[in-house]
């Protein structure tokens, strides 16, 4: 419904601030995550180190500036597993970039961002597992698809089939529960005979 | 496709002579000084050691003294080169007292029993079933080195690790990962580290089949042994169905009986494929490792007490 | 019984009386020998809950406005805002069947949360590939082409429990919902 309404407002797209070809097709993935995170009876939070590289003058980076003066110590408090470096550099553009647990990189250049837009970039890149945009092929994951058993042409099949010989006369002769519809016409002209003889 | 954006709008279309000739040639510069040689992480202006071990004990959740982090995370290799470095400086400290801290050798050593022990207690507490040689097996399996130089890769010991190479070999990995359980134990009790071992090396084996990580040569004679140690009779295969018996893709269904008693059935393209099959689907029935079964309850192993009463 | 509907006023009540004149149709008939087989599946099921080492179980469960079959381990994506951020454990309220390889339990249409309990983990919240719409309309004024571009934001939620918590409801073994 979000994005409908998106589509029809047509506001500032916030979640898309890199360039993307659309000459080039996607990279289709399935769902995975590293070391099966989740299973055990810890979580562990896959952003190892993140970098704001900030201009202490130009006016690209004022939310940028907005958010370190006043949300990062209480970020930093509220995930202590996350090193946060902030990399003054003069006069150029304001940039994120996480280091994941894997190995990876994300890097996201936060020009003209406010100080909300900012957080919400920095809680996306906190709440990721790192790895460069794909196209889900399927929406769900599993290792075991068919708890009750794979059907095969076998199952439940009944096993007198295999004693018989054929052409088998009881499996050839078909069974009719009710009389048949050229049946019941019959008994409905007879009856109409002897109603008009009556 | 329409095209939204045209190649080079960044730096203006490459449509000037003078700017494509600049390029190319920066290009062909760039070829020949070749690849970036590999730097340390710590190289980097944005590095600091304390905060990054500081932020790995929190991350798994252990109150882990910053010292024995440290020596946990440092190799041999790197106090032989520091030793190195000294006698070339023309220094006298070759020996290893005068130096804050120790590799972590003899944390590893720790690690790996604590692991090792608390695996086959668990794989024997889950599948009592499942014998001796095969527990080993799935053992051997995760504390392989490649398998926990994967895991400690994927926990970011990669970037902490200090040896004397920028990225660290498989061994390196693989004992900063025992050498971590160690230091827990130290820090914080046996039962934590094996709670830590549970989280990261047992969930190993999650979307695995633990019967191909045994490789069983001669599955019908391991049959016949383990139903005579049971006390019956030896197993008879029979085939059960048979379709496209002389076409290519002929399939039989054959089914072991033990005294007309059902161990288990499968289907092969030929009848002694059907039969092998067949016997290693027995094998999981009799083991109780099947599909059906339960996976190991990894989060629960010590809530329940489960492995605490054996 | 009246409905006034303007002026005029209609009795329902009489229609009412004409059916009532036919027979009442019996749906569940007292059968002895079915109640009593009925009673030894609920025992058979009921006795797996308490084996510690249960079957593999798996579960229907609705998220928002899909219906997914999920077993232990298996990661599910929810498209669209979700507000539980990473790390936190969700319980799966509405489950619409559980079963394992020998049993099935349907509910109508969702199952007792007494009976069953099925949770989560939000693992990561990621955004999807650059999605984009084109729209062309040259007759309009003020439209001519735009092109729209956005991306979805995708949950990943992994199931870290299906668990039965007692007998099934409403049968010997406890009172009845």
């Amino acid at each position: 419904m979000s994005q409908f309404l998106r589509r029809i407002t047509s506001l500032p797209i916030q979640s898309i601030r890199s360039f993307h070809s659309f000459d080039e097709v996607t990279p289709a993935k399935y769902i995975s995550t590293r070391l099966k995170n989740g299973v055990g009876s810890r979580y562990v939070c896959q952003l190892q180190r993140l970098t704001i590289q900030v201009c202490k003058e130009f006016r690209t980076s004022f939310g940028t500036r907005d958010w370190i003066a006043n949300d990062l110590i209480k970020f930093a408090r509220e995930h202590p597993y996350v090193v946060v470096y902030v990399q003054p550099r003069r006069h150029r553009a304001p940039n994120l970039v996480g280091e994941y647990l894997a190995g990876d990189r994300q890097w996201i250049p936060l020009s003209n961002c406010d100080r909300e837009k900012v957080n919400w970039w920095i809680h996306s890149l906190l709440t990721q597992k790192g790895d460069p945009q794909w196209r889900l092929l399927k929406q769900m994951h599993t290792d075991s698809p068919s708890v009750q058993g794979i059907w095969t042409p076998f199952t439940n099949k009944p096993i007198d089939r295999i004693t018989r010989t054929y052409p088998d006369k009881d499996l050839t002769e078909m069974e009719y529960p009710q009389i048949t519809a050229t049946q019941q016409i019959q008994e409905l002209f007879e009856q109409q005979k002897l109603n008009k003889t009556s | 496709m329409v095209r939204l954006l045209r190649y080079g709008t960044i730096f203006g279309p490459l449509k000037d002579r003078w700017r494509y000739l600049y390029k190319r040639d920066l290009y062909k510069r760039r070829l020949e000084a070749g690849p970036e040689p590999e730097r340390f992480r710590s190289a980097l202006i944005n590095w600091n050691y304390d905060a990054e071990l500081y932020a790995c004990t929190h991350r798994f959740g252990e109150k882990l003294n910053i010292e024995s982090l440290r020596n946990a995370m440092t190799d041999a290799s790197f106090l032989k080169q520091i030793v190195k470095q000294r006698t070339e400086a023309g220094l006298a400290a070759t020996d290893q007292t005068t130096l804050a801290f120790t590799h972590n050798q003899e944390l590893a050593k720790q690690g790996k029993q604590i692991a090792e022990d608390f695996l086959q207690k668990a794989l024997h507490y889950w599948y009592p079933k499942f014998p001796q040689e095969g527990i080993e097996a799935i053992t051997k399996f995760l504390l392989s080195e490649s398998t926990i130089a994967d895991i400690s890769s994927g926990l970011g010991f990669k970037t902490l690790i200090r040896c004397d190479i920028p990225s660290p070999r498989p061994t390196m990995l693989t004992n900063a990962l025992f050498a971590f359980i160690g230091s827990i134990n130290e820090n914080t009790g046996r039962s934590r580290a094996e709670v830590f071992v549970a989280d990261f090396i047992l969930t190993h084996l999650v979307g695995k089949d633990i019967n191909e990580i045994w490789q069983v040569k001669n599955p019908m004679g391991l049959l016949t042994k383990v139903l005579e140690e049971n006390g019956r009779q030896a197993p008879e295969s029979r085939l059960i169905w048979a379709t496209g018996v002389s076409s290519v893709l002929s399939t039989y269904v054959v089914g072991v009986y033990s005294n007309k008693e059902f161990l288990g059935k499968s289907a092969g393209a030929t009848v002694s494929i059907a039969e092998e099959m067949a016997a290693r689907d027995a094998l999981r029935r009799l083991f109780e490792t099947d599909e059906k079964r339960a996976q190991i309850p990894f989060d629960k192993l010590y809530k329940k007490g489960l492995l605490l009463d054996k | 019984m009246f409905i006034s509907i303007g002026k005029a006023e209609i009795n329902i009540s009489t229609t009412f009386n004409v059916r009532a004149n036919y027979p009442v149709r019996k749906f569940v008939h007292d059968n002895v020998h079915h109640d009593m087989e009925v009673q030894q599946l609920y025992t058979k099921v009921n006795n797996l809950v308490n084996d510690k080492f249960h079957q593999r179980l798996f579960a229907v469960i609705k998220i928002g406005d899909e219906q997914r079959k999920v077993t232990t381990e298996d990661i599910i994506c929810k498209v669209d805002e979700f507000h539980p951020t990473i790390g936190d454990r969700i319980r799966f309220e509405k489950v619409l069947l559980v079963g394992s390889s020998d049993f099935t339990v349907v509910g109508r249409p969702i199952l007792n949360p007494h009976f069953v309990r099925v949770e989560g983990i939000v693992i990561e919240k990621t955004l999807s590939q650059t999605q984009m719409e084109y729209w062309y309309a040259p007759r309009k004024k003020k439209v001519g082409a735009r092109n729209y571009l956005w991306k979805d934001p995708l949950t990943m939620i992994r199931i870290t429990n299906i668990e039965l918590l007692g007998p099934i409801p409403g049968t010997n073994q406890s009172s009845s919902r």
